[in-house]
């Protein structure tokens, strides 16, 4: 017999250790992904119990179901719309008189719930005691102990879900929560008026939506009822009600409401938890006095930072080069085994150039996460916020921007990816907006070549302007944000700060795992399709006739060194004429290809920042990467290829005369390649984060951002003079 | 021929008792009014010869079909001036319903229509009551803080030590707790706060600030939380002690 098909949504408080449960349920077989619409993650995993095949859900972590954020809508339309057979929720035993606010929500959508006392053995030693089956009874709903990061309990979790299926459980009912005489007589009256409202029917308990419309809850409201003159009707009627109500108690329904929620709660708590005197929050607040301590919180914090930050570029470059080695390793094996044409500069220059343009960022990707696991789940994120949040606030934005911010001076696609941590979506994406601005350690490798070019012992000053220059723009732009698009919205920083707690090495790597997935899955792909594209605008079309015959020459110059017996100088000298015609034909290829031809087309618009057609293609193919800059100057300006900052030639060929580069023109490039888009990789994380609108506004702000800075220093320079 | 404003007042005042009990009595009046009751009984008297109502044995008082209109009329503008006092002002029950009186005879037919009219266009956009409200409510409980410093200052008069009274959150120093009495604030905002526990009644304790002063971390039930300056000022507080 086939296995019977149930879903089984997680529910819980953030901090109620929901996705150890998550991950104890089921193992490895997980999908992570986004819920449609939004970029609230949705993580789906499968398992199978007593011939029973389970689909989990993990719903985002909550503190209610009131659809005020991004989270607890994304939770409430999942248990709405897709009716879950059982839903499992997750609670924090040692704190269960807030979690089970949760809980009475959800009773009162009428899930169908288990209990899951999680952290069992936290309460234990914190001399809680709980009588379950009292619990039970009292919510109409089984209880299931567990200790999540041990995965105990978990199999009495399956069998209570099991049973529920099959009705098996006793105490299952559902027992409406009750508000006192006032609200309770108006929800049975409305409840009557929907009753009656013929668009309503959608909606899971009547019950439930005349509570949330008391509420005045718009979302609900939009939802449930389509028919616009009835929710006329029901409206006006609830208005007059309300004001009732409020002239009655002095107090707005949902005050009331939520009174009454804690009111019905503190009565269960009372009949089922005998405590002892325990604090749970007591460790932590020792482990504060010195973390969010007056003098030490800052540095405390900042070591903790430089710690990730080393940790994630420059432990990460050792695996970088690696894989750079391995891509290289690879391609020339590839360039050995595949005849010589397209089909080899495809695989050899297009595919392993692009994989391992993908590659590259893994080792990033992988430390920075486990670093911002470890954070989390410690409950230091939260910390973090608290500490940071004054200064971000004035920028407008929050606390938790400022890790991704950091980050993004090291490379900008784990940073866009960091900021998940990021609950509201006005911060996210405003943190989002202003992290390429934050100049990343490939953008480094052009300012050194260019300072080090034209401004000698200043060099260091100039970049070190140069990163600032990025913060400035960054906090110019947060302003003009949250003056114009972000205006309406103001994020609360209402946040909890949860207890400290070790994390366990099983879920950090879980969570690092997970990045580096989404990472190779979602965003790897694109990247190298973008790569392989711009690859070829660079490779088509082929020039119908060069300057002087590259090939034959080339061919010629090698049958000479394989056929005659020539002295070392004289070999020396024929390989350095082979690689000076390939560099000249390679220079001339990219002139006559569509990415030379944009080059030289956008010659006008260049031509005010100071910029000639060779810069203007090194910017262009800067797209795909900013270390595409140097190596495209290196073909252009005829060095050789695998020119790298450190290679004198192309220092001295930027200041040859004839290339007609001055430091003031120099400058202004700099500007540019600070300021323009980064790379596809980092406007393919937006596009993945925050959306295609949000992407196309990151690149075209960027763009003239970059174009009217460059503009600014390049002539501002000349009116004051410089060169 | 016009009756004067006291004449009026005690219309609605038997008008007002008409509603809560079956007869009315010029004592009740006297009580309500709190006059002797031969001064209740000369404006009773008066309001006969306007034809308002009539008096039965034992000083029951009978309103007429006219009376009743007029006192109902007067007793809607008192009601209207009361609920802008009361509700939209912030004015306390007391003063509202005193002041009201005294407003009511003053404003033209016009004005209290226009009155009536804008409280109501107020309510009814939800999104203009709440913002503006919230607004004057903050710039309200500023006023209320300054006078009181002001009042400390020189001579502690009783009225600004009542106004220090209505506490916030942010006037907790590290170690003290309050009780929360109400908790400010519209949508998104005022939801998280009463998701996160902090509701009428329950006692918070102010355990410190971050090292820039802002936010500020506060416990309650075993949970900490953290809140910006601007959002503990939302929340007002009993102190403990």
């Amino acid at each position: 017999m086939a296995n019977r098909k149930i879903r089984i949504a997680l529910a819980g408080n953030p901090n109620s250790g929901k996705t150890s449960i998550f991950n104890a349920l089921t193992g490895a077989h997980q999908k992570v992904g986004n819920y449609p619409g939004v970029t609230v993650e949705k993580r789906v995993g499968f398992g199978s119990y007593n011939g029973y095949d389970i689909e989990f859900v993990d719903l985002p972590g909550t503190y209610s179901l009131n659809a005020y954020s991004t989270d607890e809508k994304v939770a409430r339309d999942y248990l709405i719309d897709f009716k879950p057979d059982v839903v499992i929720n997750i609670v924090d035993s040692g704190n269960l008189e807030r979690n089970l606010y949760l809980t009475t929500q959800l009773l009162e959508l009428e899930c169908d719930i288990i209990i899951d006392l999680n952290m069992w053995d936290e309460a234990q030693r914190m001399g809680i005691h709980i009588d379950r089956a009292k619990l039970s009874r009292l919510l109409g709903a089984p209880t299931v102990t567990t200790i999540g990061h041990r995965g105990s309990g978990v199999r009495d979790l399956l069998q209570a879900a099991v049973d529920l299926v099959e009705n098996k459980h006793q105490d299952h009912r559902h027992a409406p929560v009750s508000y006192g005489s006032h609200i309770d007589d108006l929800v049975v009256d409305l409840t009557k008026n929907i009753e009656k409202c013929k668009s309503c029917g959608m909606c899971p308990s009547r019950r439930w939506l005349a509570v949330k419309l008391l509420e005045g809850d718009i979302q609900t409201e939009s939802k449930f009822i389509k028919d616009s003159s009835e929710l006329d009707k029901l409206q006006k009627s609830i208005r007059k009600k309300v004001r009732h109500v409020k002239r009655a108690t002095g107090e707005d329904p949902d005050v009331i409401l939520t009174d009454g929620r804690y009111g019905y709660i503190s009565g269960i708590m009372k009949e089922v938890v005998s405590h002892k005197i325990g604090d749970r929050m007591k460790q932590s607040r020792q482990i504060d006095a010195v973390l969010t301590h007056r003098l030490l919180g800052y540095p405390i914090f900042l070591f903790l930072i430089w710690l990730i930050f080393q940790a994630t570029f420059v432990l990460g470059s050792y695996p970088m080069e690696w894989i750079e080695a391995g891509v290289a390793v690879l391609s020339n094996a590839a360039d050995s085994v595949i005849p010589d044409g397209f089909i080899n500069d495809l695989i050899v220059d297009g595919a392993i150039a692009g994989c391992g343009a993908v590659l590259v960022f893994l080792p990033n990707i992988m430390i920075l996460f486990l670093g911002i696991a470890a954070l989390e789940d410690s409950g230091y994120m939260a910390r973090a916020a608290f500490l940071m949040d004054r200064l971000m606030h004035a920028l407008g934005l929050h606390g938790k921007s400022f890790i991704p911010m950091i980050m993004g001076f090291g490379c900008n696609v784990p940073a866009i990816m960091a900021t998940r941590t990021l609950e509201s979506e006005r911060d996210r994406i405003m943190t989002i907006l202003l992290i390429p601005l934050m100049s990343c350690s490939a953008r480094l490798a052009v300012y050194v070549l260019f300072a080090g070019a034209f401004f000698g012992a200043m060099a260091g000053n100039v970049i070190f302007g140069i990163y600032l220059l990025g913060i400035a723009a960054a906090v110019g732009i947060a302003q003009i944000l949250r003056k114009t698009l972000f205006r309406q919205e103001v994020a609360p920083f209402v946040m909890e700060l949860p207890p400290y707690r070790i994390p366990t090495i099983k879920s950090v790597f879980m969570h690092m795992w997970e990045r580096a997935s989404i990472y190779l899955k979602k965003i790897g792909g694109i990247i190298l399709v973008a790569s392989v594209v711009i690859w070829l605008m660079g490779y088509f079309p082929k020039p119908d006739n060069y300057s002087q015959d590259f090939d034959s020459k080339i061919e010629n110059l090698q049958t000479q060194l394989e056929t005659r017996a020539i002295s070392q100088a004289e070999q020396q000298r024929i390989d350095n004429e082979i690689s000076e015609l390939k560099t000249t034909k390679s220079s001339e290829e990219i002139q006559k290809s569509y990415i030379g031809k944009i080059g030289k087309g956008i010659v006008p618009v260049i031509e005010p920042l100071g910029f000639d057609w060779k810069l203007g293609v090194s910017l262009i193919t800067g797209f795909v990467a900013k270390e595409i800059v140097i190596s495209t100057m290196g073909v252009l300006y005829q060095i050789g290829e695998g020119a790298d900052g450190e290679s004198q030639g192309l220092t001295d060929a930027l200041k040859a005369p004839e290339n007609n580069i001055s430091p003031l023109k120099s400058l202004a490039f700099l500007v540019f390649v600070l300021l323009y888009t980064p790379c596809v990789g980092t406007i393919i994380a937006i596009k993945r984060e925050a959306g295609l609108k949000i992407m196309i506004l990151s690149v075209v702000y960027q763009m003239i951002l970059a174009w009217s800075m460059a503009f600014v220093f390049y002539q501002g320079g000349k009116l004051l003079g410089f060169n | 021929m016009k009756i004067s404003s006291k004449i009026e007042d005690y219309l609605e005042t038997i008008y007002r008792l008409s509603l809560k009990m079956d007869t009315v009595g010029v004592t009740d009046v006297a009580k309500a009014r709190n006059v002797s009751v031969p001064t209740a009984r000369t404006a009773v008297n008066r309001l006969q010869e306007f034809g308002f109502l009539h008096q039965k044995h034992y000083g029951k008082i009978i309103l007429h079909e006219d009376g009743r209109k007029k006192g109902e009329e007067i007793f809607s503008v008192h009601k209207t001036l009361r609920r802008f006092l009361r509700d939209f002002l912030l004015v306390d029950e007391e003063t509202a319903e005193k002041e009201a009186c005294k407003m009511e005879h003053g404003l033209s037919h016009e004005t209290l229509e226009r009155l009536q009219m804008f409280l109501q266009v107020l309510e009814e956009s939800e999104v203009c009551e709440k913002s503006c409200m919230t607004k004057y409510e903050k710039s309200l409980r500023k006023i209320k803080v300054d006078t009181a410093k002001a009042g400390n200052n020189g001579k502690e008069d009783s009225s600004s030590q009542r106004e220090l009274k209505t506490m916030t959150l942010l006037d907790l120093k590290p170690g003290e707790t309050g009780i929360i009495s109400k908790v400010g604030g519209y949508g998104k905002l005022r939801h998280r706060i009463l998701d996160l526990g902090l509701h009428v009644g329950e006692s918070i304790a102010m355990v410190k600030t971050a090292p820039l002063k802002d936010p500020i971390e506060f416990s309650l039930n075993g949970n900490h939380i953290s809140l910006r300056r601007s959002e503990a000022e939302l929340i007002q507080i009993k102190s403990n002690g």
